[in-house]
């Protein structure tokens, strides 16, 4: 545990002290004020403009933080070969542990500030208060979690930096998709039967499956979200990203590095 | 007597599949590592050195063979606690200061508290770097970086050092402060297994060497008896000449 702790905190300064976290802050700062110019230009829609263009902003952040910060710095650490500095210290497992660690902190200050800063802009300009936003922080920390554990898997895999970034983008696109394809085959539920209809729906689950974490329409309408819904989404996240950083440590123990 | 060895490979292998077909990097590697020596694992490039040492730091999985540490045998892929290891072409996370580089290997190595900001600064010391705890390792010179290297191999006190071409880049000044820092380990008691192809730091280092050709260990022993072997008094042409006849 404690050498999870050590590598994480570890990874959280290095990725503080990069360049890169810096032109991060820089982009959420402007995608706010894009929101404000968007918002500006609405009529008397100004708050939804606001968190719309703000949470869509979150995403994008989160998304260069799983890619950037949470696996380009794994094959660095290769590269510069202290990866075997550190596995001959740590058991590989706490090696990814601590590296996922680090990078889920980095994701919720970026998620904390993209949230902070669309909260104040709704309520200074919008003239709303909406507690909600604090959702889409934890959603956005749970998704992009998930994201960069599915990432790691295709490092213990081996997959090249490349390559991995580009299945961790399909698995994204793909994972905002599953509930419209979802409704999709019930809509031409005639044509197949039940067992058909239970495959689908079990693609979907087993597939990590993004929408059960995009609860972007509910928020920026003020609707209360559901309790059951919060639980069971948040135990799927949980529940999908623990069994796939637990195959990706079986995997890496496995393999040669 | 001869002392304990600390370290036995026994019946090493180690096969590849490529597209050229079944490549074997290490043959048949046995030898031992006696407590409190430098042994040194010479040959050219790709006879299989690294193979060897990343077989026996776990990460790699031998085809066949065993390697017992301390009399224990070691598994693949667990962390190896009691050796230091310095891997070759090593580069430091440069996003962290000197200090704070060496604190955070410290902290892995079990070390905490004071007593490891304590540990550090020996470590630092004892390689020559404590007069620049605070510099970005970003800003090191390359020698400067291996030092650093080899402060963190020293890290939790091990009993054995592995250490994979650990002046390989350097000038004649780095080497001889990286060389000047094993000997005063020697003294201290570690035993030390390095890889090299630089002949005279060999020389230089070692109690006993290793010859590895093509996978394969050709001698291993004195360097004046693997000189007398060839009948020179040069190491590098006693070195020429095993390298030729391997590949006659």
């Amino acid at each position: 545990m404690r050498g999870i702790l050590t590598i994480s905190l570890v990874a959280w300064r290095e990725s503080i002290r990069s360049k890169l976290f810096a032109g991060l802050l820089l982009f959420i700062a402007v995608i706010l004020l894009f929101s404000l110019y968007i918002s500006s230009l609405s009529l008397g829609e100004v708050a939804r403009y606001i968190q719309d263009t703000g949470l869509v902003g979150m995403s994008v952040v989160c998304l260069a933080v799983s890619i950037l910060f949470g696996l380009f710095s794994l094959y660095q650490e290769k590269d510069r070969n202290e990866l075997y500095v550190l596995l001959n210290r740590v058991p590989r497992s706490s090696y990814l542990l601590g590296r996922f660690l680090g990078t889920a902190y980095i994701i919720v200050l970026f998620s904390f500030f993209a949230g902070a800063g669309v909260f104040f802009l709704t309520w200074l300009f919008g003239h709303k208060i909406v507690f909600g936003l604090l959702w889409a922080v934890y959603w956005s920390v749970l998704e992009f979690g998930l994201l960069t554990a599915v990432g790691i898997l295709f490092y213990a895999l081996g997959v090249g930096f490349t390559l991995n970034s580009l299945l961790v983008l399909c698995v994204y696109v793909l994972g905002h998709s599953m509930t419209e394809g979802m409704q999709s085959f019930i809509g031409l539920g005639r044509f197949g039967s039940k067992t058909h209809l239970f495959l689908v729906k079990a693609i979907t689950v087993i597939f990590p499956n993004f929408d059960l974490f995009d609860f972007r329409l509910a928020i920026l309408h003020d609707e209360a979200l559901p309790w059951g819904k919060i639980l069971l989404s948040s135990a799927y996240g949980l529940f999908y990203m623990a069994a796939v950083l637990a195959a990706a440590s079986a995997v890496m123990n496995r393999r040669d590095t | 007597m001869a002392a304990e060895p600390i370290i036995e490979i026994d019946g090493l292998s180690k096969a590849y599949k490529s597209r050229e077909g079944r490549i074997e990097a290490l043959k048949d590697l046995t030898f031992q590592v006696r407590s409190g020596e430098i042994l040194g694992l010479l040959g050219p490039n790709g006879a299989g050195k690294t193979t060897a040492v990343k077989l026996i730091m776990g990460f790699l999985s031998p085809t066949q063979g065993r390697i017992f540490f301390q009399g224990q045998p070691l598994k693949v892929g667990e962390p190896r606690r009691r050796i230091g290891y310095l891997p070759e072409s090593f580069r430091p996370n440069p996003n962290l200061t000197v200090f704070e580089y060496v604190q955070f290997q410290c902290a892995l190595a079990g070390d905490d508290g004071d007593r490891r900001r304590g540990r550090a600064m020996e470590l630092l010391s004892f390689v020559g770097m404590d007069r620049f705890p605070k510099r970005k390792i970003s800003d090191l010179s390359k020698g400067m970086g291996q030092r650093v290297g080899l402060a963190q191999a020293f890290a939790g006190d091990p009993d054995l050092l592995i250490l994979d071409e650990p002046t390989s880049g350097l000038d004649p000044i780095g080497k001889g402060e990286i060389i000047g820092s094993l000997l005063e380990m020697r003294k201290k008691g570690k035993t030390i297994f390095f890889c090299s192809h630089i002949l005279s730091e060999v020389e230089r280092l070692c109690d006993r060497i290793g010859i590895l050709v093509d996978g394969r260990l050709r001698f291993i022993g004195a360097t004046s008896d693997f000189k007398q072997r060839w009948q020179t008094e040069d190491l590098e042409e006693a070195f020429r000449q095993e390298a030729l006849c391997e590949a006659s």
